[in-house]
């Protein structure tokens, strides 16, 4: 990761425009390269507080690899910014939750256990609650104390969206996550969407359902060959 | 019904010919009779070569090294046992459905299987046991052809009590006990040891065998008392078990099965529960701990949800450890190996780490949560130790044995975690605790180079406190 580099867009000085900088996520010519080849070159985005933002292209185009580099999974060039901190900071990390279309769970926890041991480690003792609360949303109310090993797919990926929601980040990354579950959950995800981008903060989600665009309200970027367009909608 | 049975056998025999048949033309096939009978020829004529040239080194290590050694592979060879998740006899299609339909005892229809699972572990042990006494020749100047017998009975008693453990055995646990207690404490109780290395060999390589042959006896018994209830959690086939278990039910309920059903019988040990619900709880701490709190809570149920036969592993290993430093170990190889057996420990006493999740946690919190629970157990088992060993008057100096053992496992805990935290590997990985493990006991001997005993466990916790609180 490179050292920052001053923004264009970026405002001078004053508390007015920090306090707006913090408000959003920024993406400074950011690059990604595997084996010296670019999945992703020289990406330039801003995300506004208080937006779905959808990440839309073909299989292979780059949209798991930004989610990826945003969480700071991944090495890249460039600099991301989430509300003035950096991914792989403490303070960037505590910014965001990111579920994964092959959801990371603990295997050794069960899904209370997880929901415990999230809200400890990432010091929000309101956090569990309201985790639990998204798990009998998503129907897993009575697959507490069973071990994410022995669940469905669908239901690991409940399990993480429960985790993530409840931890109610600032910026919450979703690769794909509508692709396993049920109907009642699409429902249940695309309310939780929703309520989060009135209450100011920031969804981005890959996805391929051109109907999400409608249903979330959401704005769209292309990602295509390892480009990434502006902000639509 | 005798016509019945008869045209069961002659099913099942046929079966087993096909098996057998098949087998044979895809070794031909794929590796070539003339080519293994070659390659065995001359690796019998290698083997012989070695023996023959093996010269022993000019200055020979000292033959307690070879006891620890020796004692900590016995151990490691039956504690790895635990690790031991899938089933030890891989069935096929065929077993599966002989296994369904007839009434027939395991042992009889998995016979073949079982005997060529037992032969392979004798002639592997064998092969190490031969590598051992080449070993032994070069490092110790100690011809001790009991080794390959010694070999043999090790991988034949771990992998008999592997098949009693998977099929749920409670024979398993006391022997496994046994066997780790008389490895663990081989070096410091002179005769009691299961390894006596170049001491008594020959005594080492009968007990070996004896328990190796009993444990194998009593897993082949087992087979044919019952119908083995292990297959049914976790068969290889799991396709074809679910059709045997289905058809299994089918026939008992038509009444051809006079037996009590294995799957209600499963469903009554887990006590109603789910599968997959956790048996084992421990109420989460106070917000007001923190991360920290959250860490070493994590830690803690990983310890506690350790397999049975590995937390008497773990109790082996630290019983090892402290008899092994209560002898007055001293020297670069046996504080190797006493560094190996350490990491070992570590790499159950450590706790799992939050990758791949991105958790905001500081390097204190992840550290001191992942290690805290696994050191304070391992101090509690020493301090016991210490208590008995003051109570019964061995010999003075006991504390400072306990807090020295406390300083190696410590030093090798807090290696293990920032080697995993830093190289992103598993803290079960065992180039990672052995690397820790070896790198603790070279410490422990460049501190002990430098000073004496106070020294070297003052030197030892503060490396330890300094990795744990500095270092990322």
């Amino acid at each position: 990761m490179s050292d920052p580099t001053p923004s264009d867009a970026a405002p001078s000085s004053g508390a007015a425009a920090t306090e707006k900088r913090n408000d959003t996520v920024e993406l400074q010519e950011v690059s990604v390269t595997f084996g010296g080849e670019a999945v992703l070159a020289d990406v330039d985005l801003v995300l506004p507080a208080g937006r779905t933002v959808l990440l839309r292209g073909p299989n292979g185009a780059g949209k798991s690899t930004l989610l990826r580099a945003i969480a700071g999974l991944l090495p890249f060039r460039g600099d991301i910014l989430l509300f003035g901190a950096r991914p792989r900071t403490l303070e960037g990390r505590a910014a965001f939750a990111f579920v994964a279309d092959v959801p990371a769970l603990f295997e050794d926890l069960t899904v209370r256990e997880h929901a415990a041991f999230v809200s400890r480690a990432y010091q929000r003792p309101d956090a569990e609650e309201r985790i639990e609360g998204w798990l009998e949303a998503f129907e897993l109310g009575d697959r507490l104390d069973e071990f994410p090993g022995t669940h469905s797919r669908g239901m690991r990926h409940k399990a993480a969206l429960a985790l993530a929601l409840g931890l109610e980040p600032g910026l919450l990354l979703l690769d794909e996550p509508f692709n396993t579950l049920d109907a009642d959950a699409r429902e249940t995800l695309s309310r939780a969407l929703r309520e989060r981008a009135d209450a100011g903060r920031i969804n981005l989600l890959s996805a391929h359902d051109a109907a999400l665009e409608h249903d979330l309200g959401a704005a769209v970027v292309e990602v295509r060959g390892g480009q990434v367009g502006a902000l639509r909608g | 019904m005798a016509s019945r049975a008869a045209s069961l056998a002659a099913l099942e025999r046929r079966m087993q010919r096909r098996r057998a048949g098949r087998a044979y033309h895809w070794v031909g096939r794929t590796f070539g009779w003339s080519t293994l009978i070659y390659l065995v020829f001359w690796i019998a004529v290698f083997v012989a070569g070695g023996v023959q040239s093996a010269a022993p080194i000019e200055r020979p290590l000292p033959a307690s090294a070879l006891t620890v050694a020796l004692d900590l592979l016995a151990l490691l060879a039956i504690a790895s046992v635990s690790l031991q998740r899938s089933p030890p006899v891989v069935m096929g299609r065929g077993h599966a459905l002989l296994l369904g339909l007839a009434p027939w005892p395991a042992q009889r229809v998995l016979r073949p299987r079982l005997l060529g699972f037992f032969a392979t572990r004798v002639v592997v042990g064998a092969v190490v046991g031969t590598a051992a006494w080449l070993l032994v020749i070069v490092l110790f100047g100690i011809s001790s052809p009991e080794l390959v017998a010694l070999g043999a009975g090790l991988w034949l008693l771990r992998a008999a009590l592997a098949l009693l453990r998977y099929e749920r055995r409670a024979a398993a646990l006391p022997m496994t006990l046994f066997a780790s207690l008389l490895a663990a404490f081989g070096a410091a109780s002179g005769a009691l040891g299961l390894v006596q290395g170049a001491a008594a060999p020959t005594l080492a390589a009968l007990a070996a065998s004896a328990l190796g042959l009993l444990a194998a006896l009593l897993a082949w018994g087992l087979q044919g008392s019952a119908y083995p209830a292990g297959y049914l959690h976790d068969a290889m086939v799991v396709s074809e078990f679910r059709a045997s278990v289905l058809l299994a039910v089918m026939t008992q309920s038509a009444g051809v099965l006079r037996r009590r059903g294995t799957t209600t019988r499963s469903r009554r040990r887990r006590g109603g529960r789910r599968v997959g619900s956790a048996r084992l709880r421990l109420r989460p701490p106070s917000h007001d701990r923190g991360a920290l709190g959250g860490m070493a809570w994590r830690s803690s149920l990983t310890l506690l949800r350790a397999p049975s036969l590995m937390k008497v592993a773990l109790l082996a290993t630290l019983a090892y450890v402290y008899a092994a430093l209560s002898a007055g170990v001293v020297g670069g190889l046996p504080l190797a190996v006493l560094g190996l057996a350490a990491g070992f420990l570590a790499s159950w006493l450590v706790g799992p780490s939050v990758e791949p999740m991105p958790i905001p946690l500081d390097h204190v919190s992840r550290g001191v949560g992942r290690v805290l629970p696994g050191l304070v157990t391992a101090g509690a088992v020493f301090l016991g130790l210490t208590v008995l060993r003051t109570v019964s008057g061995a010999a003075s100096g006991a504390s400072e044995v306990g807090t020295l053992a406390l300083a190696l496992v410590t030093l090798a805990a807090v290696t293990l975690e920032k080697a995993s935290s830093w190289l992103k590997v598993s803290h079960r990985e065992w180039t990672a605790w052995g690397l820790s493990g070896l790198l603790s006991g070279t410490l422990l001997w460049i501190l002990s180079a430098v000073g004496g005993p106070g020294t070297v466990t003052l030197g030892a916790f503060a490396l330890a406190f300094f990795a744990l609180l500095i270092l990322p």
